[in-house]
């Protein structure tokens, strides 16, 4: 999978709860740009393109981020914090997809700045259903906002030089 | 030549002469005698030697009468003259003396002055018995007025302190008889210690200062106990202004002070209560505040807990769901037709589970709910949860009988909730009706507010009726009717939130009817501060 050219981050620990994920999303053909971080931290360093992801550029943003909220090291309402909290990430659209339907959790999500918050159901062709609707909203239907220079990180200097 | 021969010795005339100047000069030294006798016996008589005067003037007269008779026979004229001289000396002495002391003699009370005087005198003896009686009843009042005096001693001192009179009630008080006390310095009815201070001097000059002088402190009696006594001098001037002494007053307040000390000692005792009841206080706050503290870990250890419940409990179901679900997908061609069925089973098993986690946790959700309360429209309530549950009445006749529901203080949410359970049963029991009768009701009665929830449906057995509100009791079969036995358990633990209680009647084959009731209006339920209220499961 080429980390420069993702189109959905899915930040989930669990491999299964990946696996069904993917699953569901190939169905619809969207899974072709599909990168997985398996804790906060990769998640972060994914978005910000440092660690083991520096040559990563910020002109290449995910279209969308899966996120987990119980992950391993940062965990998700962290990792939501860091990206709504940073002028350059905070348009990439987050959905917060979670096993729990905890009410502290959907109150502190959307005051973060979560897009949307998706209960995984137990049954998988609902879950199904639920990751088919998502990935045709955020990666179809909706409208992605247009990107500006500030909003990548990039003083105009730069801009230019790129 | 001698009288008598001038008499012619005529024995008559001679006699005459003889007898009478005899008994002249007699009687003129009877007087002298008489004189001295007076005299010595009258030892007040005034001027003595006037006495004498007239005694040798009248022994000297009779001297010169002596001589007449003596010259009757002898003519010793010469002897006779210088007698009659001497006589004549102290008769003029005598009347000179005489003269002299006439203005004292007149001086001199007379017989009837003594008399008036005797008498006066006598009234004034009389008049001093009188007086002596009264001062004696006078003094008897008193002696009894002291004798009476209880606790009390009075007696009094010179100005220099020392004991000069003493009574009955000091006697009984201070144990000292006045024969023992009296002369004796004031002092000595202090404590020692107070008596080395100097003390009791003190209090006399404080006295004569201020006029008076007032003391509470310990006295000692005879026998050398110690007292508590009020103590207070006056002294006592004449009518010069000079000090003759001292009265004063003793009086015992042991019992007075035994009084205060049991007093004192009843505060002290209640401070120390109080001190023992805020130190049991202060440990049971902190004992409360212990358990609170204990109490609200574990509330969150129990939040932890259905948090996990919810997150690590459905995640793994979701993935034996979602892979036996690829199985058939993916592989179910190449699947025995009985291999399929266990499939679905395990599906099935799995999607069952998932429900019962997720009404456990709604049900947990409950007892952490913060009630809100307010004043609800309940038929707007009931509207939208039919509207909710309109899928399920697909394909069926379903009578809906929606009465006047009015408003009822509670918490919105939750008593949706009551009435989604209640009706969403209410559709499940009458599946097997032609036409399902669903009556959905209010009755007030004697500000008890109820609600009820009736069905025509397969109802069930009244003698199971105390177990239907438990969580995990089912009365159907589960291939009959579909259920984890937690929704009416999560009724009634909404309605107990709202202090009401659940109940219900049915029929076997004819219909059931669940009843609650919203049993406080707005204000108790403010009382109740039901609002800031965080029960938990």
């Amino acid at each position: 999978m080429n980390p420069h050219d993702v189109d959905i981050l899915l930040v989930e620990d669990s491999p299964d709860d990946a696996d069904l994920a993917i699953h569901a999303l190939r169905k619809e053909k969207l899974a072709s740009s599909i990168f997985i971080a398996r804790d906060g931290e990769e998640a972060l360093n994914f978005i910000f393109c440092r660690g083991e992801f520096n040559d990563r550029y910020f002109d290449h943003p995910p279209k969308l981020i899966l996120l987990d909220l119980k992950l391993p090291k940062i965990d998700g309402m962290q990792v939501l914090k860091t990206i709504k909290g940073d002028p350059r990430t905070k348009a990439i659209p987050v959905v917060i997809m979670t096993s729990s339907k905890e009410e502290r959790d959907l109150v502190s999500g959307y005051d973060l700045g979560a897009n949307s918050f998706i209960q995984k159901p137990v049954d998988f062709d609902q879950f199904q259903e639920t990751v088919k609707q998502v990935g045709l909203y955020w990666m179809v239907t909706n409208q992605p906002p247009v990107r500006t220079p500030a909003q990548l990180g990039l003083a105009p200097e730069a801009l230019i030089t790129t | 030549m001698p009288h008598g021969t001038r008499y012619m010795w005529d024995p008559g005339m001679v006699w005459l002469h003889v007898i009478s100047d005899a008994l002249i000069a007699l009687a003129y030294s009877c007087i002298p005698m008489a004189l001295i006798y007076f005299v010595r016996k009258r030892r007040d008589t005034p001027r003595g030697w006037v006495v004498w005067m007239f005694g040798a003037f009248i022994v000297s007269c009779g001297m010169t009468h002596v001589m007449e008779v003596w010259n009757i026979w002898h003519a010793n004229y010469l002897l006779s003259g210088f007698v009659k001289a001497i006589t004549a000396g102290f008769s003029v002495a005598t009347a000179i003396c005489l003269v002299r002391l006439i203005p004292q003699a007149l001086l001199w009370p007379s017989p009837t002055t003594v008399e008036t005087m005797n008498q006066k005198l006598q009234m004034e003896a009389e008049e001093r018995a009188r007086v002596k009686k009264e001062l004696k009843q006078t003094e008897e009042t008193l002696r009894l007025l002291l004798d009476g005096v209880k606790d009390h001693a009075i007696f009094m001192l010179d100005s220099e302190g020392r004991v000069v009179s003493w009574t009955s009630c000091a006697t009984r008080l201070l144990g000292y008889q006045s024969n023992e006390i009296i002369g004796q310095h004031v002092s000595c009815l202090y404590s020692s210690a107070d008596s080395e201070s100097g003390k009791p001097a003190l209090e006399l000059e404080a006295a004569i200062l201020n006029g008076r002088s007032e003391e509470i402190g310990q006295r000692k009696r005879k026998d050398g106990t110690l007292f508590w006594a009020e103590a207070m001098e006056s002294p006592l001037f004449d009518d010069s202004g000079t000090l003759r002494g001292f009265a004063k007053v003793v009086r015992d307040i042991t019992e007075r002070k035994q009084t205060e000390h049991a007093l004192v000692l009843q505060a002290e005792h209640v401070a120390r209560a109080s001190h023992a009841l805020q130190v049991l206080n202060d440990e049971l706050e902190l004992r409360v505040s212990q358990r609170t503290a204990q109490l609200e870990s574990s509330n969150q250890e129990l939040e932890a807990f259905t948090y996990s419940v919810s997150h690590d409990l459905r995640a793994p179901l979701r993935h034996i769901s979602g892979f036996s679900k690829l199985l058939v997908e993916d592989f179910g061609n190449r699947l025995e037709p009985e291999a399929k069925q266990y499939l679905e089973r395990i599906i099935h098993g799995v999607r069952r589970m998932g429900i019962l986690v997720d009404e456990l946790l709604a049900l947990a959700g409950v007892g952490r709910h913060k009630l809100s309360v307010e004043y609800a429209n309940v038929n707007f309530l009931v509207n939208e949860v039919v509207t909710i549950l309109t899928p399920e009445t697909e394909g069926r006749l379903v009578e809906w009988k929606i009465g006047d529901l009015g408003f009822a203080t509670c918490d919105a949410v939750l008593l949706a909730q009551v009435f989604q359970n209640l009706i969403g049963n209410a559709l499940k029991f009458t599946r097997s009706r032609a036409t399902a009768v669903i009556e959905i009701g209010r009755i007030e009665d004697a500000g008890q507010l109820t609600f009820f929830v009736r069905d025509n449906g397969v109802g069930f057995d009244m003698k199971y009726a105390d177990k239907l509100f438990g969580v995990f009791q089912r009365l159907h079969r589960i291939e009959d009717f579909e259920g984890t036995g937690i929704g009416l358990a999560t009724v009634r633990k909404i309605v107990q939130k709202h202090a009401g209680r659940t109940w219900a009647e049915a029929e076997l084959g004819k219909g059931a009817t669940f009843y609650f009731t919203m049993a406080l209006p707005a204000e108790v339920q403010a009382k109740m501060n039901i609002t800031t209220e965080e029960v938990r499961l």
